[in-house]
């Protein structure tokens, strides 16, 4: 049967692994390492190098070597992310044609997929050394809260590097695969992957039968272990500029050598609690003299600069727990995922929130992508009695009228699904509908990600909200996207697979969005919502109405000022969803605003 | 054979054609007294016909397809339930319509053949049982565990289905139109887990179904009810125009002596044997209902067939037995008129009145209505049946409303549609009932007609509220009418100005000119 691999690509580090005879296994590379950074450079002479070699090099070829092109994959030229790459990469981010980024090394113009892909090339030849026999077929992880878009390029990547990407697993999925495989436990678990630049959390319920579902998954792609790193670099060029008055940011290569210091200095505080930063002939004086970097960082220190970094990763647990409609003591294992778990004060947090101690089992590094080659055999081989059930990240649906986001498939729903809605026409004579599938959170259509768009032509002439067209959401076990909408009088239809990344910048999807008001649908009107409304309506009356008196009760302390900052934004929160007409949103709302006049009557009663 | 034989009880199909029989009247006579509790000596009885001939009459109905025989345990007492059964369980011999096996029906069996795909055929067979009853299917019976099952029953369950329809189960394998059918399933499988799984989501589908069981055997049995008492008008009315048939011979002749018998061919209408078929008939009549005839006034008189010898009758003279069943049918008329339906008329309604007490106004509603069926002319009980039918509506449109709260939150609409006009029902005067009849319909897209007689009524009962007119107005705008949806609209804008629905609505329109 025919071998699949399976590959972590990391946004610092990569990892291949590949079953041998029912054992999943870590495949070392040349040089005997079982990680190999995601590094590329392109020497002078033109020569490509990948992994260790590549980082070796970097210092003395700062603007021609690329790190962490992951978290470059997908996006915008100008999104946030790339900016702040610009200010912060040595490398040269270009503009690409379709509003992405492209790479510039040596005069050469690279996508950021084509980067990517040098580097599974790198991880599937490792793969093919150690085997003795091509390998074409591969399962890739990816951080759970990556979007459509940054899946598809990654896909892409894999297909430039001449792999068939059978299957994209989310990474803290592919750990749980790890910590699972062979176990025949029952057990719900919580994943949390902390990495170099990402981070995700995701609670699984394994069973003995080999089944593994995911019950909820969340992250955030811009926290990880470089925003550590970077605290620090912050802390030694303030101080660096406080005593030399320079600022080694404008110096490329100083910058290089300050990530590569930064990052030394993490990693070592995780054994020991201080640490000599020590980088001589960092830069030269204006008068031409060399001045020299040392200074001591103590794992307190550290952990001070990164406090508000730990605490987020927290609160997304606490969120994501939340999600899931599970209690902390029904969570029965912890499993700790990224290089970022070694450092001591994220173990702490971790066993703090979820009151025990993590999962001491598996190895931070090599889990992943140990899942990734379980999942991969899984599929191939008929005899491997697994199955995986995972959830999609993000909340998909359309634009309605009003440029607002109505979800169909909300997040974490099992793939695959499929859900429907009904639609109306908002103008009169209006025949043409135009779909544009957004994927994200926020209730602002413009606000998320646009995955695709078509049109539904050829409507009956009539009046506003008469025509009615079904809009249908399909995610397939592949995790592919499909949409369709439907005429229902006529069951004229039109659809479309969501394939390739847009590519589109902001300003060209707010104005595909001003575009399509002109063919906008709105949601048909709904029982539940005018209800929601209703209730939520009279709750923040009765609420307004006992404020003065429960600020008269509770004047003076903080904890009664929190508890009225918290209802006032119960209150605000209530009211724009009732303005956004989002009946999900606003019929849980209605419960925290009841549990906020509950408590206000109680405050008001005491007295 | 006779003994054994007699005892037998044919009945008839409750769907069978009749009309299209090319019977006799002979044959229609002994048809018209198959009621499903008298057998067939009993039959023999009142016809005056032999027993032999009647039972070769009845062969050849159960042959053509529009009578069968009920096993002779047929539960008299059983049918003193409180829901009236009109068609006991059935064990036998139904070759006609409905398919036995649903799932035989379900799909064209050609997609079990589908080309060029890997799969078994019970594999095959699996998915497309499963999927075409996704719909009927609760979650219960979809994941195939009992209502009382733990979470971790349900989740075991849903683990163990997951790996059958999962398609990732069969990755790489051709599945054809498989695939899609798997993944349909999966996806309700996943429904079905998710709401099972979370206590708050379970207890309200829970309740719903609860609900949903209480309504349909409410439905149901009213529904058996109503059909009961139409076979007994149907009875009551034949009876009555079999008198009418003969009026000449009735009244000519005293009751007390019925005319001298041009003797029925060697079996002549003895006295005795009138006494017998009278006595018949009132049973017959009384179990109709499923009552016997109390004690003091007929004994279940299954005598001996007496002195008159039990001869073959048969078609020889057609003229003879005419007069026969004229004179027979006077009789029966009176005994009718004398005893059978006014004393079992107050037998239902004391049932009812026992029912009400009960509170089981279902049953209540029942028992009237078969006594109205027996007594068309007592007003008193047309009044009576008329509330309890307005009490039992009432209790429903509770249960109704809050079906139909569940159904509308799980955008079901066209189901909620029906349940919010059950509630219109049972409440005529609730206007928000009306105005969400309205809006349920809407919504469903179902019939705007009728949706507007809805919105309608909730205007005029609520002639102040902003939701009626602007459910009235969304109405008149769907079905196309600018004018009246305007000026609802308007009205609906003037009452609640804050509106933004009716705002949006109204912009629209405006557009429109």
């Amino acid at each position: 049967m025919e071998k699949v691999i399976g590959i972590d690509l990391g946004t610092f580090n990569s990892c291949v692994a590949v079953l041998e005879g029912g054992t999943p296994i870590v495949i070392a590379n040349r040089g005997g390492y079982k990680v190999t950074p995601s590094m590329v450079a392109i020497t002078e002479a033109g020569k490509r190098l990948v992994g260790h070699i590549a980082k070796r090099q970097a210092v003395t070829n700062a603007e021609n070597t690329v790190y962490a092109a992951k978290r470059l994959i997908g996006r915008k030229w100008d999104s946030p992310q790339v900016k702040n790459a610009m200010a912060t990469a040595p490398y040269h981010l270009v503009e690409g044609p379709h509003a992405d980024v492209r790479l510039k090394l040596r005069d050469k113009v690279y996508s950021v997929a084509e980067v990517s892909a040098m580097i599974l090339q790198e991880m599937k030849l490792i793969a093919e050394d150690y085997l003795g026999h091509e390998v074409q077929k591969a399962v890739v992880t990816v951080p759970a809260y990556f979007n459509d878009g940054q899946r598809q390029a990654t896909k892409d990547a894999g297909a430039i590097a001449g792999l068939d990407v059978i299957r994209i697993i989310n990474e803290p999925t592919a750990a749980a695969l790890a910590y699972g495989f062979g176990k025949q436990i029952d057990r719900t678990v919580a994943v949390y992957d902390l990495g170099g630049g990402t981070f995700d959390i995701s609670i699984l319920e394994i069973s003995s039968t080999g089944v593994f579902k995911v019950i909820s998954t969340a992250g955030d792609t811009f926290l990880g272990g470089e925003d550590f790193d970077q605290r620090i670099i912050d802390w030694l060029v303030q101080g660096f500029k406080e005593e030399h008055g320079i600022d080694l940011r404008q110096d490329r290569m100083a910058l290089q050598r300050l990530k590569d210091a930064a990052e030394k200095a993490k990693c070592e505080l995780s054994g020991v609690v201080e640490t000599e930063v020590n980088l001589p002939f960092i830069i030269s004086s204006a008068r031409n003299e060399a001045l020299h970097l040392q200074r001591v960082l103590t794992r307190r220190q550290l952990e001070e600069l990164c406090q508000d970094l730990v605490q987020r990763t927290v609160q997304i647990c606490e969120m994501t727990l939340d999600e899931a409609g599970l209690d902390k003591d029904e969570i029965e294992d912890v499993i700790l995922v990224g290089g970022m778990t070694r450092m001591p004060k994220v173990q702490q947090a971790v066993s703090d929130f979820f009151e025990r101690e993590p999962c001491k089992g598996v190895h931070p590094d090599e889990v992943v992508a140990l899942g990734a080659a379980i999942q991969g055999s899984a599929l191939v081989d008929d005899t491997q009695d697994m199955v995986l059930l995972d959830v999609t990240p993000h909340t998909l649906g359309i634009m309605v009228v009003g440029g607002y986001f109505e979800e169909l498939i909300p997040q974490n729903s099992t793939v695959p699904t499929s859900r429907s809605k009904i639609f109306t026409t908002v103008r009169d004579n209006q025949t043409a509908v135009k779909i544009l599938v957004l994927q994200g959170e926020s209730r602002r259509a413009e606000e998320n990600d646009l995955l695709g768009e078509f049109i539904l032509t050829g409507l009956r002439r009539a009046p506003a909200g008469q025509v009615e067209v079904e809009v249908t959401f399909e995610i397939n076990a592949d995790g592919i996207v499909s949409v369709q909408a439907k005429d229902l009088e006529t069951n004229k239809e039109q659809s479309i697979t969501v394939t390739a990344t847009s590519g589109l910048t902001d300003d060209e999807l707010r104005d595909m969005v001003a575009d399509a008001r002109e063919y906008a649908v709105a949601r048909r009107d709904d029982e539940a919502l005018e209800k929601a409304k209703q209730e939520a309506e009279t709750l923040i009356a009765a609420i307004e109405q006992l404020f003065p008196q429960v600020e008269q009760v509770v004047a003076g302390s903080d904890f009664g000022r929190d508890a009225i900052d918290k209802a006032r934004s119960v209150v605000d929160r209530a009211r724009d969803l009732i303005q956004a007409g989002d009946a999900t949103g606003l019929k849980e709302q209605v419960e925290a605003l009841a549990r906020t006049q509950r408590m206000f009557k109680g405050v008001v009663g005491k007295v | 054979m006779g003994e054994t034989r007699s005892r037998k009880i044919p009945r008839l199909l409750p769907e069978a054609d009749i009309t299209r029989l090319p019977l006799g009247p002979m044959e229609g006579f002994v048809l018209s007294r198959i009621d499903g509790s008298a057998s067939l000596d009993e039959i023999a009885d009142m016809t005056g016909l032999g027993p032999e001939a009647v039972s070769a009459i009845v062969i050849q109905l159960v042959d053509a397809d529009v009578a069968e025989w009920v096993e002779s345990i047929h539960p008299r007492t059983a049918r003193h339930s409180s829901f009236p059964r009109m068609t006991p369980p059935r064990g036998t011999l139904r070759t006609k319509p409905l398919p036995p096996h649903t799932t035989r029906s379900l799909y064209d069996p050609q997609e079990l053949e589908e080309a060029d795909v890997e799969l078994d055929v019970d594999r095959r067979r699996e998915i497309l049982d499963t999927f075409y009853r996704l719909d009927d299917l609760s979650y219960y019976e979809l994941l195939g565990i009992p209502e009382d099952s733990d979470k971790k029953a349900v989740r075991d369950a849903y683990f163990r289905l997951s790996k059958k329809f999962h398609p990732d189960t069969l990755y790489g394998k051709r599945l054809g139109s498989f695939k899609a059918k798997m993944e349909v399933v999966f996806n309700q499988l996943t429904q079905a887990y998710e709401i099972l799984g979370k206590k708050r989501a379970r207890a309200e589908y829970d309740a719903y179904l609860k609900l949903r069981k209480r309504t349909l055997s409410a439905q149901k049995s009213l529904e058996e009810g109503r059909r009961e008492a139409e076979r007994i008008e149907r009875e009551v009315a034949r009876v009555v125009e079999r008198s009418i048939v003969a009026p000449e011979v009735a009244p000519t002749a005293p009751p007390a002596a019925p005319p001298p018998p041009e003797p029925a061919p060697g079996r002549p209408m003895t006295a005795e044997a009138k006494e017998r078929s009278k006595r018949l008939l009132a049973k017959k009549l009384a179990a109709a209902t499923g009552r016997g005839l109390p004690g003091s006034s007929s004994p279940p008189a299954r005598s001996h067939p007496a002195p008159s010898p039990p001869r073959a009758p048969e078609p020889e003279a057609p003229a003879d037995r005419e007069t026969l069943l004229r004179g027979l049918a006077s009789s029966l008329k009176q005994v009718a008129a004398v005893t059978g339906g006014v004393d079992r008329a107050d037998r239902h309604v004391e049932d009812a009145r026992r029912a009400e007490a009960e509170g089981n106004l279902v049953s209540a509603a029942n028992s009237l209505r078969l006594a109205l069926a027996l007594a068309p002319d007592r007003e008193d009980l047309a009044a009576d049946y008329e509330r309890l039918s307005r009490m039992v509506a009432a209790s429903l449109a509770e249960t109704y409303e809050k079906q139909a709260q569940y159904e509308e939150q799980a955008g079901r609409w066209a189901e909620a549609a029906i349940s919010w006009s059950k509630v219109c029902e049972g409440r005529a005067g609730d206007g928000a009932a009306h105005r969400r009849a309205a809006v349920a319909l809407l919504e469903a897209g179902g019939d705007l007609s009728k949706a507007k007689v809805y919105a309608q009524r909730a205007v005029d009962l609520m002639p102040e509220d902003a939701k009626a007119r602007r459910a009235l107005g969304r109405v008149f705008s769907a079905a196309g009418m600018t004018l009246n949806a305007k000026r609802e609209l308007e009205k609906a804008a003037k009452l609640d100005p804050g509106d933004e629905m009716v705002k949006n609505l109204l912009r629209e329109l405006g557009k429109k000119k």
